[in-house]
């Protein structure tokens, strides 16, 4: 099967079916889909703000992040569902969608550089978690920010490029 | 209305803003970016409030601390959101679900001042380990219960005829 019929058996599934056409199904899942996002990136913009030293510098580091590892995991998941139900009716359109495979692109960055933060930046941890970060964790922290404004950015310029099913999209 | 609004939308700001490939979609991002901003400080709040995150730190700091973002958010959100106004006028002002999120948000922003004012009087939220009490807690709930209100009919304004039907001005025939 080659990856355009697997994408057209998805669009063609009973799911994406549903999504598209059960009322308000589509709208909904896509403010859901908008409530993750503010669980992820509200949570680790916090943190990424404590990593740079501009905000919570009250509390330790560590402190910061494991009060809000839950809810950016929780939001994660969230949007992960969201974004599956969303894909679904557009999947042919959508595989080779430019915004989409960028946004893909930054997801998979910002993923790595939180992997690179914790099982390398972090080590040290001990030695600035109550004080001012140093260089390469304030690194991790702008990258951060930077590549989940991408994230949000392709995201939304998905919607001005393919709206396969959605006639209601550009009123 | 609809057509005193189809005119304003003929003004040159607008079709600048309208025909441009950016504006719109840089706006739209940015609202999000700040609507995450708004919705995480209040939850975190309503989650000090609640018990559930930020132990050890009063009610009181937890509120100074977050207050900031929410207000310079909130200010990006009336920004952006103006722009969009502006550059789909008929879109935005015909829409039952706009209303109904600026409504929202009015009582959003009442229950935000009450609470700015309770955090400063009251004992109870300076104390470290201080707990709110079960109508504060109640009120909490509904806060966060209206956030999230705020964000549906905000994505409901693009499809205003399919979720309210007959209701829409923007329904056709």
């Amino acid at each position: 099967m080659d990856l355009h019929s697997f994408f057209q058996a998805l669009q063609e599934s009973s799911l994406a079916h549903f999504v598209n056409t059960a009322g308000a199904t589509y709208p909904i899942a896509e403010s859901l889909h908008v409530i993750a996002i503010a669980l992820v990136f509200g949570s680790i913009f916090i943190v990424d703000l404590r990593l740079l030293g501009l905000a919570s510098m009250a509390q330790p580091f560590t402190r910061v992040a494991g009060d809000l590892l839950r809810c950016t995991w929780c939001g994660f998941a969230l949007a992960l569902v969201t974004g599956v139900l969303l894909f679904l009716p557009n999947a042919t359109q959508l595989y080779t969608n430019a915004p989409f495979l960028t946004k893909m692109a930054l997801l998979a960055a910002a993923g790595i550089n939180m992997l690179v933060f914790e099982l390398i930046t972090v080590r040290g941890v001990s030695l600035w978690d109550s004080v001012n970060p140093p260089a390469e964790a304030k690194l991790a922290g702008l990258v951060s920010i930077l590549l989940w404004t991408g994230v949000i950015v392709a995201g939304r310029l998905i919607g001005f490029t393919s709206v396969a099913d959605d006639p209601f999209a550009y009123i | 209305m609809m057509k005193v609004l189809s005119d304003f939308g003929q003004n040159p700001i607008s079709l600048a803003m309208a025909s441009s490939s950016w504006v719109v979609p840089a706006m739209q991002s940015l609202h999000i970016m700040a609507i995450a901003v708004v919705f995480f400080s209040v939850l975190t709040v309503a989650m000090r409030l609640l018990g559930f995150a930020w132990a050890g730190q009063s009610v009181r700091q937890t509120a100074d601390r977050f207050a900031p973002w929410i207000l310079g958010a909130l200010i990006v959100l009336a920004f952006t959101g103006l722009v969009l106004i502006l550059a789909e006028p008929v879109r935005e002002l015909m829409a039952v679900s706009f209303w109904l999120k600026m409504a929202l948000l009015v009582l959003a922003i009442i229950i935000s001042l009450r609470f700015t004012r309770s955090v400063r009087c009251s004992p109870v939220y300076q104390d470290q380990n201080g707990q709110a009490d079960a109508s504060t807690r109640r009120v909490t709930i509904v806060t966060v219960g209206v956030w999230i209100a705020i964000i549906f009919l905000g994505r409901f304004i693009a499809y205003d005829p399919l979720i309210w039907g007959r209701l829409s001005p923007l329904t056709v025939g």
